[in-house]
C-alpha cells in the first residue's frame, strides 16, 4: 500500500514551510512582539464609510461574493462583515447582506447578530437585513442591485469571490451615488472593481485585511507568514530567472544548468 | 460547561476534519482515499437540507412582508407564488425536457437571466469610460495598453498594422500575465493562511454563537 505520493513532496515541503512560518508568527504574536504590517487603503476607508452611511442616516450593503463556506475568501469576507457589522451597529446604521450561497447564510446572518451583541444594541438586529437571495448569478445581481437602489444605501461593501455579475453591482451602486470598498480574489474581476469602486483590496490584500480587522495581535501576526513565504518565493523566482539567463551565457552555462537542474528537480520531486 | 461543549465540539471537528483532509492530499493509501470519498458524500445530503433551509429562509421573509403589509408587498407576493408554482410544476409534472418546469425555465428564467446579462455591455461601457479618463500616469498607461488590445481585435486593422498584433500579444503575454501571477501567488498564500487559521481555531468567525 502507497503511504506517500512522491510527486506531492514539493507541496508538501512548501506547506510545511509556510506553515512553520505561521506557528512561527503566531509564536511571536503570543509573546505580544509588536509587528508592522503594511496599512491597506481600502480597509483603512471602511470606518469611514460606515461612518458616512451613519451621517447620511442610511443602511450599509455589504455582499459577501458568490463562493460557499469551503472558499477561504467568504470566510476572509465574514470576518471583515463581523468588523463592518459592528462599527454599524455602534453608530446605530443598518447592514443589509445579500446571500447568495445558502450555507453562508445563516453564518452571515450569525456574524451580524453577534456584531450587534457586541456593540451593545443587539435589540436592533433584524434578521430580515441579512437574507438568502437566489443561487443564479444575474438574478442575484438583480436583486442585489434593486435592493441598492430601493434603500438607497450609502455604503456598498462587495468582498468575496465574484464571477461576471460584480460589474452590474458595482456599476448600479456607483450609478446610486454610494460610497463602495471592494475585495477580491477573482482575477478577472479585480479591474472591474478597480474602475468603479473608490477602494480596492486586490487578491491577498483581501485575506489580509481580514486577519487585520481583528484586535488580536496573534490574528493580526499571521499576515507576516505570508509576506515572509512571498520574499522566499521571490527568491526562487530570482534563482529561476538567473538560472535562464546563465543558461545562455557561455562562460556560466554550466552553473545555470545546475541551478536549473536543481530547480527542475525540485519541482518534479526526482531527488527523491 | 455548556459553553465549553457547544464551543470545543464544533472546534474539534474543525480541527480534526480540516487536518484530516490536508493530509489525504499527500497519501493514495486506498482506507484514506475511501474515507475522503466518504466524507465529500456525506456533503451531498447536508446540500439538501440547506436548499430546504434556504427556501424556508425566502419564504419567511416574504412572508412577513405580506403578513405586515410592508413597503412593496405585492413584490413578495408574486416571489412567494413564483417559487412555489415552481416548485409544484418540477414535483408534480417532472423536470424533463417539454415539462412545464422544462418550460418556465426556458421561456421565463433564461431570458430574463439573458436580460441581466446583456445589461453588461452597456456597464462595460460606461465603466470603460470612466477607467480611461487619462487622469494619472497609471490611467494613462492603462489607456493606451486597453485602446491597443481592442484595436487588435478588429480583423481589418491587424491585418494592416501587423504591429498592433504584436503589440497587443506582447501586453497579454508578458505583464498581464506577470501581473496574473503575482496576484495569484498572493492569494494562494492568503487562502492557505485563512485555511489554517480557521482550522487551528486562530480565526473563530464560523464560531462566533458557539463562543
Amino acid at each position: 500500500m502507497d503511504w506517500f505520493d512522491e510527486s506531492r513532496l514539493a507541496h508538501l515541503l512548501a506547506l510545511l514551510g509556510f506553515a512553520a512560518a505561521f506557528f512561527y508568527f503566531i509564536w511571536k504574536g503570543r509573546r505580544g512582539t509588536q509587528l508592522y504590517i503594511r496599512p491597506i487603503d481600502a480597509l483603512a476607508r471602511m470606518d469611514d464609510a460606515v461612518g458616512r452611511a451613519a451621517e447620511m442616516g442610511r443602511p450599509l450593503l455589504f455582499a459577501p461574493g458568490l463562493g460557499s463556506l469551503t472558499d477561504p475568501v467568504t470566510v476572509a469576507a465574514l470576518a471583515i462583515l463581523s468588523r463592518v457589522a459592528h462599527n454599524g451597529a455602534r453608530l446605530f446604521t443598518r447592514t443589509l447582506v445579500p446571500n447568495y450561497e445558502p450555507l453562508t447564510w445563516p453564518v452571515a446572518q450569525e456574524v451580524v447578530r453577534q456584531s450587534y451583541l457586541r456593540a451593545g444594541h443587539p435589540d436592533d438586529f433584524d434578521p430580515d437585513d441579512v437574507v438568502y437571495l437566489t443561487s443564479r448569478n444575474f438574478t442575484y445581481a438583480a436583486a442585489t442591485a434593486g435592493m441598492m437602489m430601493r434603500e438607497k444605501t450609502a455604503t456598498n461593501f462587495f468582498v468575496g469571490h465574484f464571477y461576471s455579475e460584480s460589474l452590474i453591482l458595482a456599476e448600479t451602486g456607483a450609478a446610486t451615488g454610494a460610497l463602495q470598498i471592494a475585495g477580491t480574489d477573482s482575477v478577472e474581476q479585480i479591474p472591474f472593481f478597480i474602475t468603479t469602486c473608490d477602494a480596492t483590496m486586490i487578491g491577498e490584500e483581501v485575506f489580509a485585511a481580514s486577519a487585520l480587522v481583528s484586535d488580536d495581535p496573534v490574528s493580526r501576526s499571521v499576515v507576516k507568514a505570508g509576506d515572509l513565504c512571498k520574499v522566499i518565493i521571490l527568491g526562487i523566482i530570482a534563482a529561476g530567472l538567473a538560472a535562464a539567463i546563465l543558461l545562455d551565457w557561455g562562460p556560466a552555462g554550466a552553473l545555470g544548468q545546475k541551478l536549473a537542474g536543481i530547480l527542475s528537480a525540485f519541482r518534479q520531486g526526482d531527488w527523491l | 460547561m455548556k459553553d465549553s461543549i457547544t464551543y470545543r465540539l464544533p472546534f474539534a471537528v474543525m480541527l480534526v476534519l480540516g487536518v484530516f483532509m490536508m493530509v489525504q492530499y499527500y497519501i493514495p493509501a486506498s482506507p484514506v482515499v475511501s474515507a475522503r470519498d466518504m466524507l465529500l458524500q456525506w456533503k451531498q445530503p447536508l446540500n439538501g437540507f440547506i436548499i430546504l433551509l434556504a427556501i424556508g429562509g425566502v419564504a419567511a421573509v416574504h412572508v412577513r412582508k405580506v403578513w405586515k403589509q410592508q413597503k412593496r408587498w405585492g413584490y413578495s407576493v408574486v416571489t412567494l407564488v413564483s417559487m412555489f408554482a415552481m416548485i409544484a410544476a418540477g414535483m408534480v409534472g417532472g423536470m424533463e425536457e417539454g415539462s412545464v418546469f422544462s418550460d418556465w425555465f426556458k421561456y421565463l428564467i433564461s431570458p430574463i437571466e439573458a436580460t441581466m446579462f446583456s445589461l453588461l455591455a452597456f456597464f462595460v461601457a460606461s465603466a470603460a469610460f470612466r477607467a480611461f479618463r487619462a487622469r494619472s500616469t497609471a490611467a494613462t498607461i492603462l489607456l493606451v495598453s486597453a485602446a491597443v488590445v481592442m484595436l487588435a481585435l478588429i480583423p481589418s486593422v491587424a491585418n494592416h498594422i501587423p504591429i498592433i498584433a504584436q503589440l497587443s500579444d506582447f501586453i497579454l503575454k508578458y505583464p498581464n500575465t506577470a501581473a496574473k501571477r503575482a496576484i495569484l501567488i498572493g492569494i494562494s498564500l492568503g487562502a492557505i493562511s485563512v485555511a489554517l487559521k480557521t482550522i487551528f481555531g486562530v480565526d473563530r468567525t464560523l464560531l462566533e454563537r458557539s463562543r
